[in-house]
């Protein structure tokens, strides 16, 4: 029952919280009950070790192991994770400034500013204002107040994330009581981001070659992989980042993207479905055979069960079909799969229906899959009653969705009206920011 | 989430522009340059206790019985204090590390006059800070400070020798050890009737009563205490037992500004060990 909300890495990521807070509490307590000065003080340096733990964690976070985001429920479960901390960590910090300047102020102005802006000498603070000047560099775009974000400038404007974590902990390192747990957690926060940003290209990635594009209906391809040297290890409704060095694209030469893989883990080559969405994943359509890419990966655990013993029930729509066909492909090759399925393909019309010949050969040949096509165009939105009519016993399966955003939200409310519990349904959305 | 952070930050420069323009318009009391009523020794010694606790930190005296509940330690680790003069706890907190220059506004709140025999010598908090923010001139100044003393009073020394009229031989003296272990101790030779050299030191002894460590031999501890005044206790002991000797009193040896609890026991040592020269 637990496992569905606190995931086995969870438990690892709030030690990492609870630890700094445990050895400083003792101190903490010692001043908090004396005087309303001294709760805002013990507030504000509980703010502050909260928010660098929470800052460190949410480097840590970042280093995008394959495999080891399963423990966390899979990489998109980590980046959302990621960003909460991140901003937590963010108004942790402000707070932490600010309380320690209010503690004092009964006490005038004098000592309430010097707390905070105190002569340069005094270096440590100044040290805090740089790493909290930096996280507002940093965040700010997040505010959107410029629209959308590009997501290559965003990534790069992130990288600032790395010289704040280093200020923070210049900041706290020669005024912490215990530095010995700030200098681990300090060290993992930025081994971490050395091997995402600085090992990993090299060490972390695998090398193939394009040997078909394959454009299924206008703006959307699968692209099949030959591996060059070792092939990645991974599981139907898995994902990888990919990172093309074809010098004829337009746009996204050696920066990678994440895609969701199509093929089953027993192909002999991998395969991407790519839809035409942004600059990099429009550009990419052209990709020339025999041009070299890299993959790393795998990440993500989209066919994570809550209820083994359940049936299962796939609702993909769009170029969210891309996980289901994976999973279809893997059952097609399978004596006997483990749970009996039935997918709904949504789509518009016929014509963007793209993998429905190949799902409906699939399901002709393997008795446990079933398929059903529902289109919008002819159809309107997805009832309830057709559920029912196609497949009595959808209340009872597990569920999985993956589609644009506003099918998700459709189908998610339609499914909780009908009394499925939250825990039987799994989705999945990539929007990162 | 973004709505929030972004929510939070407008909340937290609102109150901290609130804070730097009420600073900027509420006059301020720390320029005041009189020194504050003279307390002598005597004064200090009575309030020794948590009811009415007086310290000596650089020379000026401080009133902090009111911030005794306050301070985010123990009660013992202030009280200890009372009545004393303190300044080189104020400089090691036990951590070896200083207290931080928002403490030293706060301690500033709590002055109460300056300490008989340190009218010119305890400078304020208001200077302390200017020193630490500017450690290099403050060195510089006290370079020039010494060998200014020096100078000036060369020449005063060949008439002072005669009327010194000290009986010859080497003389020693060693305070009981201090809160934290310190004993200081001074070694005195006189040839001709003239202090012709010195030496001062500052040290530890264990139980047994045998020598552990000396503080002019400490780097790290030099090394902490230029970090927050504009000198340490290697030269301020050459500087004290230097003046001795060019003016063969101790009455004519001035304290060195951040060096005023060692020059206070100089004082006294040379004092004790002097009378046996007489």
């Amino acid at each position: 029952m637990i496992k569905r909300w606190l995931k086995p890495g969870d438990i690892l990521l709030i030690a990492m919280v609870v630890v700094p807070v445990l050895l400083i509490m003792p101190s903490l307590m010692q001043e908090a009950w004396n005087q309303p000065s001294g709760f805002f003080r013990g507030l504000a340096r509980l703010a502050g070790v909260i928010g660098l733990s929470l800052m460190l964690l949410a480097a840590m976070m970042s280093i995008r192991l394959p495999y080891l985001d399963r423990l966390f429920g899979g990489l998109p479960r980590l980046w959302s994770q990621h960003r909460w901390v991140g901003f937590l960590s963010f108004m942790l910090v402000m707070l932490h400034a600010w309380g320690l300047s209010f503690s004092v102020i009964t006490r005038g102005m004098e000592p309430a500013m010097t707390v905070l802006f105190p002569p340069l000498s005094y270096w440590p603070v100044w040290m805090g204002w740089l790493a909290l000047a930096l996280m507002v560099a940093f965040l700010g775009p997040t505010f959107r107040f410029a629209g959308r974000l590009n997501y290559q400038k965003w990534k790069r404007l992130h990288l600032l994330s790395a010289p704040a974590t280093v200020a923070a902990l210049a900041h706290t390192l020669p005024l912490a009581t215990y530095p010995l747990v700030w200098w681990f957690l300090g060290a993992l926060a930025i081994g971490a981001v050395i091997w995402r940003k600085v090992l990993s290209p090299s060490l972390g990635r695998f090398e193939y070659e394009v040997v078909e594009v394959n454009t299924l209906v206008r703006g959307v391809v699968e692209i099949s992989l030959k591996p060059r040297g070792k092939p990645i290890q991974y599981e139907a409704g898995q994902f990888v980042y990919l990172t093309p060095f074809d010098d004829s694209l337009s746009n996204g030469v050696g920066e990678e993207h994440p895609y969701t893989l199509s093929s089953a883990p027993s192909d002999k080559y991998l395969k991407v479905g790519i839809k035409d969405l942004g600059d990099s994943s429009h550009a990419i359509q052209t990709i020339r055979k025999g041009s070299r890419v890299q993959i790393e990966g795998p990440y993500g655990d989209f066919y994570e069960r809550h209820y083994p013993q359940k049936q299962q029930l796939w609702l993909g729509g769009g170029i969210g079909i891309t996980p289901f066909v994976s999973g279809a492909r893997d059952m097609a090759g399978q004596e006997k799969p483990a749970a009996q399925v039935h997918l709904f393909y949504l789509a518009n019309d016929p014509s963007r229906a793209y993998f429905a010949d190949e799902l409906k050969e699939i399901a002709v040949k393997q008795p446990t899959f079933d398929l059903t096509l529902h289109l919008f165009r002819e159809q309107g939105a997805m009832t309830a009653a057709f559920l029912q009519e196609h497949c009595p016993d959808y209340r009872e399966r597990e569920i999985y969705m993956c589609g644009p955003a506003p099918m998700i939200n459709h189908l998610r409310a339609l499914l909780m009206h009908e009394g499925v519990p939250a825990s039987a349904i799994h989705f999945e959305v990539f929007d990162f920011l | 989430m973004n709505k929030l952070a972004y929510t939070t930050l407008i909340a937290f420069i609102s109150s901290i522009l609130t804070l730097v323009g009420a600073y900027w318009l509420v006059p301020s009391h720390a320029q005041s340059d009189s020194q504050g009523r003279i307390i002598s020794l005597e004064e200090l010694a009575q309030h020794n206790h948590a009811a009415s606790c007086w310290k000596v930190i650089d020379g000026r005296v401080y009133d902090i019985t009111d911030y005794i509940d306050e301070h985010p330690t123990p009660e013992s680790v202030l009280t200890d204090w009372c009545g004393m003069e303190s300044t080189e706890a104020w400089y090691d907190k036990g951590n070896g590390r200083p207290h931080s220059p928002g403490a030293l506004a706060l301690l500033a709140q709590f002055d109460i006059g300056v300490l008989a025999g340190h009218e010119t010598a305890g400078s304020t908090t208001t200077e302390v800070l200017t020193q630490v923010e500017d450690q290099k001139t403050a060195k510089a100044a006290t370079a020039n400070k010494v060998s200014e003393l020096m100078g000036e009073q060369q020449e005063m020394t060949m008439t002072r020798t005669a009327q010194q009229g000290y009986r010859d031989g080497s003389y020693y003296a060693e305070s009981e050890p201090d809160s934290r272990g310190w004993r200081s101790l001074v070694e005195i030779s006189i040839v001709n009737s003239r202090i012709t050299s010195v030496y001062y030191d500052e040290i530890q002894r264990d139980d047994e009563g045998n020598y552990k460590a000396r503080k002019s031999d400490d780097m790290n501890y030099a090394e902490r205490w230029r970090r927050v005044s504009q000198i340490s206790q290697l030269s301020a002991f050459r500087g004290y037992e230097n003046m001795l000797i060019l003016t063969g009193t101790i009455d004519e040896v001035d304290a060195l500004t951040g060096a005023t609890s060692s020059f206070e026991s100089f004082q006294r040592l040379v004092r004790e060990a002097l009378t046996e020269a007489r």
